[in-house]
């Protein structure tokens, strides 16, 4: 299944997020906006780490765990707005 | 006094213009002297950020008619349409003590640069964070940085003319049905140097001018200098990638 959100983050910036789904498990997701991160390469890892997670509340410490292993730095954008944007994505998804 | 080089580059391409940006940042060295170099787009450009999808963002086909270049940035953010601006870049270490290894703050010091250009100007400007600078409530420059290899690359555009019905010619909207509702909207967010001044000025004046605001914000002297021949050389290699399919269809 494959599922989009086009989400504003709270006070952020717009994410656009596509992701694809194997019965509740993400097999891709590509995150897109005018958000800041930084190192910018961090945005792979994110979605890297997001490949195989669980939908449901398991994603934002998935997504936070790899901020912290990268040290990334967003601005725009945060770990809750993306999971929000995908369980967007999700409900969205057929 | 702090010594700047100070790059006055004109007009290029987008891809020159970015490669050029990525070249200056790639070849600074902790101690060099940081760089400020000001240039516009011909012909007229879109530049989108970083983490943006091209197709998503931009209306290819028209900006082919329209012989409007298309680019992806090293630097995340929005999509801007090129035209009537001035537009700056930034190059310093990290370990600079000019500017906060903090990003909020960084951001700050340097889009105080053009703020302080602005006041040269007569006009008064606010810097908003993250990355905007307003003129009476609205956005009259748009900033992004990055930090790669040690060093701090800002650029940001000055709006001399704002053409708002050509910019959303090329650009898409999230929502298409809303594009007329839209466009109302940025018209009465965004203004220009023109437009707040009622009179008209050369590139030339804005560049002065915002020489002026980084010469008061660091305490610098701006030494008018040239590309060096590495410079141009790791320009015209990045060239090559910054018109090139694989980096703009990146995301």
């Amino acid at each position: 299944m494959k599922g989009e959100a086009i989400y504003k983050v709270p006070d952020g910036k717009l994410v656009r997020l596509s992701l694809e789904l194997e019965s509740d498990k993400i097999s891709s997701v590509k995150i897109h906006g005018d958000f800041f991160m930084h190192p910018e390469d961090g945005i792979e890892a994110i979605e890297k780490a997001l490949e195989g997670a669980q939908m449901g509340k398991e994603l934002e410490a998935v997504i936070a765990q790899a901020i912290e292993a990268n040290s990334i730095e967003m601005f725009g954008l945060n770990t809750k707005a993306l999971a929000q944007a995908i369980k967007i994505a999700g409900e969205n998804a057929k | 006094m702090n010594e700047f080089r100070l790059l006055c580059t004109g007009f290029s391409d987008a891809a020159t213009n970015m490669a050029t940006d990525e070249a200056i940042m790639r070849l600074h060295k902790n101690g060099d002297k940081p760089v400020v170099r000001f240039y516009g787009w011909k012909p007229h450009a879109v530049s989108i950020g970083y983490f943006q999808g091209i197709n998503e963002e931009v209306d290819l086909e028209k900006a082919k008619e329209l012989d409007c270049d298309v680019v992806r940035r090293i630097t995340g953010g929005g999509a801007v349409f090129h035209e009537k601006e001035l537009t700056y870049s930034f190059v310093c270490s990290e370990e600079s003590k000019l500017v906060s290894k903090n990003i909020l703050e960084s951001y700050g010091k340097i889009c105080g640069a053009i703020v302080a250009g602005l006041n040269e100007l007569n006009v008064k400007a606010d810097f908003v964070p993250l990355n905007d600078i307003i003129v009476n409530g609205k956005k009259i420059s748009g900033n992004a940085q990055t930090r790669r290899g040690g060093n701090i690359l800002q650029h940001g555009t000055l709006l001399l003319e704002v053409g708002v019905d050509k910019m959303f010619s090329l650009l898409k909207v999230p929502d298409e049905k809303m594009k007329g509702k839209i466009i109302e909207s940025v018209k009465q967010r965004v203004t220009s140097l023109e437009f707040e001044t009622k009179r008209q000025y050369s590139f030339r004046d804005m560049e002065d001018a915002m020489a002026a605001g980084f010469k008061k914000t660091f305490g610098a002297k701006l030494v008018p200098s040239e590309l060096t021949a590495e410079e141009k050389t790791l320009a015209q290699e990045l060239r090559e990638k910054f018109a090139g399919k694989e980096w703009n269809y990146l995301r």
